[in-house]
């Protein structure tokens, strides 16, 4: 890899996007992502930048793929600088967007669809069902995750998600979710059969997984965590919860609009490069 | 700015933005709900808002949205 670097700190990276918010670079981007989280890509030298007058562009090296970033002034500067990436890129790596629909001038969708493939897409659904709170009666058999769950929840998670578009959390991060964030798993005989994972911020929920172990499924585990979850987040300050699901997964969708989740008609695309 | 209230309630009507100084800050806003403010402003004001001023900042508070929208000449 030539042209990109390295950068080492949540710090020096949100100077060069303070620096780059205030600048054309702007025009163009897909920075929706939370770069806190990235605390030990970052020790690990698995951030990268390339910055050229056209745009700020971000790699981030994940295990066996790379996730791209990017904010452009134009889109021929997209288009220039894109070319010299591709050419420079020595793993797949994936670009997620947003459909052109959202913001017209945006022409971005298009063009990326000419480089990359669509691996997949997701819909937004959101709930704030106040009334899933009520006649809740707490499951004893959920409980808080701790560390020691964690290569237990990898393993149901790489049986399950996708690593390309479902984004598996690994082992900080999984820490980093289990510190801060709410983590229920339920155990039988000490191995995790279900685990959900959800981040909060403020008034709002962001549902992130859900999984049963093979096994266990079709017993209700999964509507008991849901139930639970809804009842735990919306007994405090949250007001709604958020998710991402795949627009394929018909099951899925229908699964989260029974426990009160509708379909808020937002979209967003995983395209890929290299596969 | 009874209007822009509207809008957002329309975005987010479990929310109450009158009382709230950063939408952001406090979870009630993110970057999906803003491309739909954005789509939503634009039809309801008839002007088209710059991708340069596609920045959170301009969004976070009934204040901030007002003067983005005076910029493009419309008056609440």
């Amino acid at each position: 890899m030539k042209i990109f670097t390295p950068i080492n700190s949540y710090s020096d990276l949100k100077n060069e996007l303070d620096y780059v918010k205030h600048n054309p670079y702007t025009f163009l981007n897909n920075l929706f992502v939370d770069y806190t989280l990235w605390e030990n890509a970052f020790d690990e030298g698995r951030i990268l930048i390339y910055k050229t007058n056209n745009a700020l562009w971000i790699l981030k090296r994940n295990n066996g793929f790379c996730d791209l970033f990017y904010s452009c002034s134009d889109l021929e500067g997209f288009k220039h600088d894109l070319v010299i990436i591709l050419d420079d890129l020595d793993q797949p790596t994936i670009v997620t967007t947003f459909y052109k629909e959202l913001i017209d001038e945006v022409k971005e969708f298009e063009y990326i669809t000419t480089n990359f493939k669509i691996y997949s897409t997701f819909n937004r659904m959101s709930n704030s069902n106040f009334d899933s709170i009520k006649e809740h009666i707490p499951n004893n058999q959920i409980k808080q995750a701790n560390y020691e769950d964690i290569p237990q929840i990898q393993c149901l998670f790489n049986k399950v998600f996708d690593k390309y578009d479902d984004k598996i959390p690994d082992n900080n991060l999984l820490k980093h979710y289990i510190k801060n964030e709410y983590v229920r798993v339920i155990r039988n005989d000490d191995k995790v059969i279900a685990c959900l994972i959800a981040t909060i911020k403020g008034a709002t929920s962001q549902f992130q997984y859900i999984t049963i172990n093979d096994e266990y499924q079709n017993r209700g585990y999964g509507s008991i965590m849901m139930k639970e979850y809804l009842y735990d987040i919306y007994k405090d300050y949250v007001k709604r919860s958020l998710l991402w699901v795949k627009s394929n997964n018909t099951s899925a969708i229908k699964y989260y609009s029974k426990h009160g989740f509708k379909n808020e008609g937002l979209h967003k695309t995983i395209m890929i490069y290299g596969v | 700015m009874d209007i822009i209230v509207k809008i957002l309630q329309n975005i987010r009507p479990e929310f109450n933005f009158e009382d709230t100084v950063d939408f952001f800050k406090e979870g009630m806003l993110d970057s999906f709900d803003m491309l739909s403010l954005i789509s939503d402003l634009e039809k309801e004001f008839d002007i088209k808002i710059n991708g340069m001023d596609i920045i959170p900042e301009n969004f976070n508070s009934l204040s901030s949205i007002k003067d983005l929208l005076k910029k493009y000449g419309v008056i609440i």
